[in-house]
């Protein structure tokens, strides 16, 4: 398709939040303060799994504590994440639980005048635990007789038995995989690990409740999806849903901590109902490391390849050690089988994922969802097989990959469509040459201490869960967008930004849409009550789906005002456009080519006002029929040291192929914001437990769970980003995602790149030096 | 550590802000062991957060000019225990003399851990892995103790006594570090291998030494969360001295330190990975020391 150009999309723009976020004047959900607020804490279990006999809150009440436990709040089984499709819901918590399954779990709360004073209260309460058997690794809870988290859960309305703990199992395959094998020349099999990185969001979860004198509830909270909130809290307090109003609060970062309801909004809305006046709870950065972490994976992976590089079949194997709770595992598998399938070509593939219970935080989606673990592996084996087979590692991607006019599983095996952008040759070919390809040698050949490798790795992410047919996961967005009379712009959309400028980008595809200038154009405050369901900003669905929905609404108000307008001028509507006009600083509505036919928008909608013809405003709720892969390709160079293990990643080329970029500057930091997280992945971040006490090793706190920083990165002018110049035709303005496909590729590329360096594969990340030192030590060893 | 809310100061304390080391000490005979003095407070309220320690009396010298000071006299080089360590940094950037002390102070925190930590407070917190200790043990620093009673000086290898203990006595507070002033000949450097950027180490050292041509003239070795204390390593630098330094001797010194030093498993990194870069640490600042030294030609 043609590329459009554009006046406002594509443009590098001053933030409209910029201000706000600069000077510390942006309120956050920790910042909300209400008039009677009181605070509130958690008392949390010590112990990694536990019955609880008894609390005894006697001391604590006598202080004035208002306190909750299990047996004051609903019975009822839900899942915090309201995205799968009811009958694809596995629910296995309450408010409060009657057994603790990790430490760290809610198992009480109090609200008091000041969060000092709650905080001493909770030390008055005397809980008196039975404690069980822990289960910390998913191979032992699999095994006969090991302890069980759960007996049963709830999926969709039907009561699931649970047994070995394992949480639900996936399996998928096309063609004839035993077939796909004999027809190979090599059958190359590796197992990869990925470990449990803790999402490590700005802001940590906070929520303050206030209850409406008419029996409702009204929310400020770290959510991406307000609506989920809504219906889970209608569903588990049995409130009407019009007396629920949960409003949209700019959140200090996610990384998808937040795509469910998180435990502290239960937690909060119980005691301020029973408190009869707003509480405020905000978690401490501990207690949030207890909360979530990210999916940690075990990849047994097989590939069937003959000798010219064509892939025959493809097996992956995975086990997921979930945690606690069940919060999305199910699609998690899901999305494993169609990142696994959507990479490369595989006439015959097999896919069988399990997820299982363990007495640790619960993991939940964090960027990628799957993917940078499901990448991790594939890259690497498509390195190792490149080497196997004496190619290039690039040719063997470019030989293999799935794109233009082929088949994408998207989000899995129900959400399939077709490729119609694809910039993955562009961005290998040209990221190929920015890194210095060419020059590239074996790892035999580099001597000396320092060695330098460059690594190679593609992905790609959806962009959110569209397809022709409805599937498993819900998706489709509301927005509004309504003239003013000074021919300013209001547009209301219940999607959330993250940080990333998403609701920058709304606002530059409403202001496109229409012809008007940038600035004309606001975000209102959102709330449930006064916003169309949306169903979270997650799954890189901001732009694609959200901006899709906003440009429906934009492009059916501007219809509404040209015909007001065409009143006004006496020509017919279907003539009419609009374009940003300088001097009047606003849109101008006129009729190509005969002069004195033109009047502003601003007059129009006035003049509509006056004469009562009524508002230019319009509602659309619209669903994406595709997901279009969002493709990225990193080149990194690390350098290792042989002598302490200490890898340094020096250069780093990143590319997406988003379609249509349209805030070119948060685009690019969004790249090397991936590649920043994508190499702690490869090189830092886990969390690891204690087998004795089930408690966290870093201790839960940031001294001891480290992230990579700027000054851990490349310097600013040795990263490269780049955009392929694809145009998505599904998409808002030709765009598609951006946010998780940045970090998707980085860690397996970083492992290509050690591989490159040294010569010794590392199939477990984080790769630490304690670790690199320990493998140089065999190869060393061996010769 | 789940119960702790290191949002905030639970426990509950009094606080004064004395103005001179007189009213300090006068403090401290009254509480003795119930009190804590409390500096830049980057390390004592994270332990205070973490409910580790709950001092009933605590008693900030940030406001004490007198403790707050960097001089040059009299064959000495004396600093305040209160100084703030971007004090301490502007100093040695102006004085080109400590370089070790230079790069050990830069490596500290970030900027804002530096506008706030004292370079006291780094001593008395008695982190094995504190990042100044190796820089002003190479140096043969000792520090001044003031009590109601009297002063005294030690030297810092006698200060050190175990994993955050130190050999001040409840009354005594540290008021002054003392570096000997340094012959424009000597080079010295400071290294550590940290898991990011801007971490505590994993392991540290710092090499202090003067030269007369190749001749190894004087070295010391110092090295960081290798031991329950900073330690000054005694062996391996005597097989350098008065000798006429190559590679073959530096790796003899490399073998040598990794019996010296003691160290564990944690959180940061483990035994056997600390053992081994030892060596390599100190194999790296020993040269860069080496390097800087006048005998250079």
């Amino acid at each position: 398709m043609k590329k459009r150009t554009f006046s406002t999309v594509g443009q590098v723009t001053r933030r409209k939040d910029g201000i706000s976020k600069v000077t510390g004047r942006e309120v956050y959900s920790s910042d909300v303060s209400l008039p009677n607020m009181l605070y509130a804490r958690v008392l949390r279990s010590p112990y990694p799994h536990a019955k609880i006999v008894s609390i005894d809150l006697t001391e604590a009440e006598k202080m004035g504590a208002i306190c909750i436990t299990p047996a004051d709040v609903p019975k009822i089984r839900y899942n915090e994440r309201q995205v799968s499709i009811p009958e694809k819901t596995y629910r296995d918590r309450t408010v409060l639980p009657e057994k603790t399954r990790h430490v760290g779990e809610g198992i009480a709360a109090v609200a008091a005048r000041t969060e000092a004073l709650a905080e001493k209260m909770l030390q008055k309460i005397t809980v008196k635990y039975e404690r069980l058997k822990a289960v910390f690794d998913p191979f032992e809870a699999m095994k006969p007789g090991a302890s069980q988290l759960y007996k049963d859960v709830i999926l969709g309305d039907v009561v699931l038995p649970i047994t070995r703990n394992i949480a639900c199992n996936r399996e998928v395959s096309e063609g004839d995989i035993e077939k796909g094998f004999k027809e190979a020349d090599l059958v190359i099999e590796n197992e990869f690990r990925t470990g449990r990185a803790y999402h490590h969001q700005m802001e940590t979860k906070a929520v303050v409740c206030r209850p409406e004198p008419d029996g409702g509830i009204t929310i400020w909270s770290t959510m991406q999806s307000i609506h989920n909130a809504r219906q889970l809290l209608g569903r588990i307090f049995n409130i009407s849903l019009s007396k629920i109003n949960v409003h949209r609060v700019p959140i200090g970062g996610t990384f998808g901590s937040s795509i469910q309801m998180n435990s502290p909004v239960a937690i909060c809305v119980a005691l301020a109902l029973k408190a009869r006046t707003p509480v405020k709870l905000v978690l401490t950065r501990e207690e949030d490391m207890y909360d979530h972490c990210k999916y940690p994976s075990i990849i047994k992976l097989k590939h069937g390849i003959k000798r010219d590089g064509t892939i025959t079949a493809g097996e992956m194997k995975v086990f997921v050690d979930i945690g606690a709770h069940n919060i999305q595992a199910y699609p998690l598998l899901g999305c494993m089988a169609g990142w696994f399938v959507s990479l490369y070509r595989m006439p015959h593939m097999r896919f069988e994922g399990t997820s299982v219970y363990t007495n640790k935080a619960p993991a939940c989606a964090m960027q990628g969802f799957g993917n940078p673990q499901v990448s991790f592996a594939v890259e690497s084996q498509i390195d190792i097989i490149a080497e196997e087979l004496g190619i290039d590692p690039i040719e063997m991607r470019l030989k293999n990959y799935v794109g233009l006019g082929e088949t994408f599983w998207g989000q899995g095996p129900t959400v399939r469509s077709v490729i119609r952008s694809c910039g993955v040759e562009e961005m290998l070919i040209k990221g190929k040459e920015l890194i210095g390809w060419d020059k590239r040698v074996k790892p035999e050949e580099k001597t000396g201490r320092f060695r330098l490798g460059i690594g190679v790795g593609r992905s790609f992410h959806t962009s959110g869960t569209g397809a022709p047919v409805p599937g498993e996961v819900m998706d489709y967005s509301t927005a509004m967008v309504k003239f003013n009379e000074d021919g300013s712009v209001d547009c209301l959309t219940a999607l959330m930004c993250h940080g990333g400028g998403t609701l920058e980008a709304i606002a530059k595809i409403v202001a496109e849409e229409i012809g008007v200038p940038l600035t004309k154009v606001e975000i209102s405050p959102a709330d449930t009550r006064s916003t169309g369901y949306d169903v979270c900003t997650h799954a890189t669905r901001g732009v694609y789906c959200g901006g899709a929905s906003a440009q429906r609404a934009a492009n059916e108000a501007k219809r509404k005002l040209l015909k007001f307008a065409s009143r006004i001028l006496e020509v017919n509507p279907e003539v009419l456009k609009i374009r940003p006009d300088e001097e009047s600083d606003q849109g101008i509505i006129f009729l190509e080519g005969a002069k004195g036919k033109s009047i502003t928008v601003g007059e129009v909608a006035r003049i509509a006002q006056i004469k009562g013809w009524g508002t230019a405003i319009s509602v659309e709720s619209h669903r994406q029929v595709n997901c279009p892969p969002c493709f990225v390709t990193n080149l990194i160079e690390v350098e290792v040291d042989t002598e302490t293990g200490q890898i340094k990643p020096v250069r780093a080329v990143a590319a997406v192929d988003a379609g249509t970029v349209i805030n070119p500057d948060l685009a690019a930091g969004q790249l090397e914001g991936g590649l920043c997280r994508g190499i702690g992945l490869a090189l830092l971040e886990d969390t690891e437990y204690n087998p004795e006490t089930g408690e966290l090793t870093c201790g839960a706190n940031l001294t001891d769970y480290k992230i990579y920083t700027s000054a851990d990165m490349p310097l600013v002018d040795d990263i490269h980003t780049f955009f392929a110049s694809t145009y998505e035709p599904s998409g808002p303005m030709g765009a598609k995602g951006v946010g998780e496909a940045a970090i998707n590729c980085t860690a397996g590329t970083v492992a290509n790149a050690i591989y490159n360096a040294i010569g010794v594969r590392f199939k477990e990340a984080p790769i630490t030096p304690e670790k690199v030192l320990a493998k140089l030590g065999e190869k060393t060893k061996k010769h | 550590m789940i119960t702790v809310n290191t949002r905030i100061l639970k426990a509950e304390f009094e606080y004064f802000t004395p103005n001179t080391i007189k009213e300090v000490l006068h403090l401290l005979d009254q509480y003795g062991s119930d009190a804590n003095v409390i500096a830049g407070g980057t390390d004592l309220l994270v332990r205070m957060k973490n409910e580790v320690i709950s001092p009933s009396h605590l008693i900030n010298i940030m406001k004490i000019s007198e403790m707050s000071f960097i001089k040059a006299e009299e064959g000495w080089l004396r600093i305040g225990a209160a100084t703030k360590w971007h004090e301490v940094v502007e100093f040695c950037a102006k004085d080109r003399k400590y370089t070790a002390l230079y790069e050990a102070s830069c490596s500290l925190g970030k900027v804002q851990v530096r506008n706030m930590a004292t370079i006291g407070g780094n001593l008395c917190t008695a982190s094995p892995a504190a990042d100044s200790a190796p820089a002003l043990l190479v140096f043969n620093s000792r520090v001044k103790l003031t009590s109601a009673q009297g002063e005294r000086i030690i030297n810092l290898e006698d200060f050190f006594k175990g994993v955050n203990l130190t050999a001040m006595a409840p009354n005594e507070i540290m008021t002054e570090i003392q570096i000997p002033s340094i012959n424009n000949g000597m080079g010295s450097a400071f290294m550590k291998i940290t898991r990011v950027g801007a971490d505590i180490s994993k392991i540290s050292c710092a090499v202090a030494l003067e030269r007369q041509g190749d001749i190894c003239a004087s070295c010391k070795i110092a090295m960081g969360a290798v031991a329950p204390v900073p330690m000054k390593i005694d062996q391996a630098n005597k097989i350098v001295i008065g000798k006429k330094v190559d590679a073959s001797l530096v790796e003899e010194m490399e073998k040598k330190v990794s019996e010296e030093i003691n160290p564990i498993t944690d959180i940061r990194s483990t035994a056997e990975y600390r053992r081994k870069t030892a060596a390599i640490l100190l194999k790296d600042v020993f040269w860069k020391a080496w390097h800087r030294a006048g005998g250079d030609k």
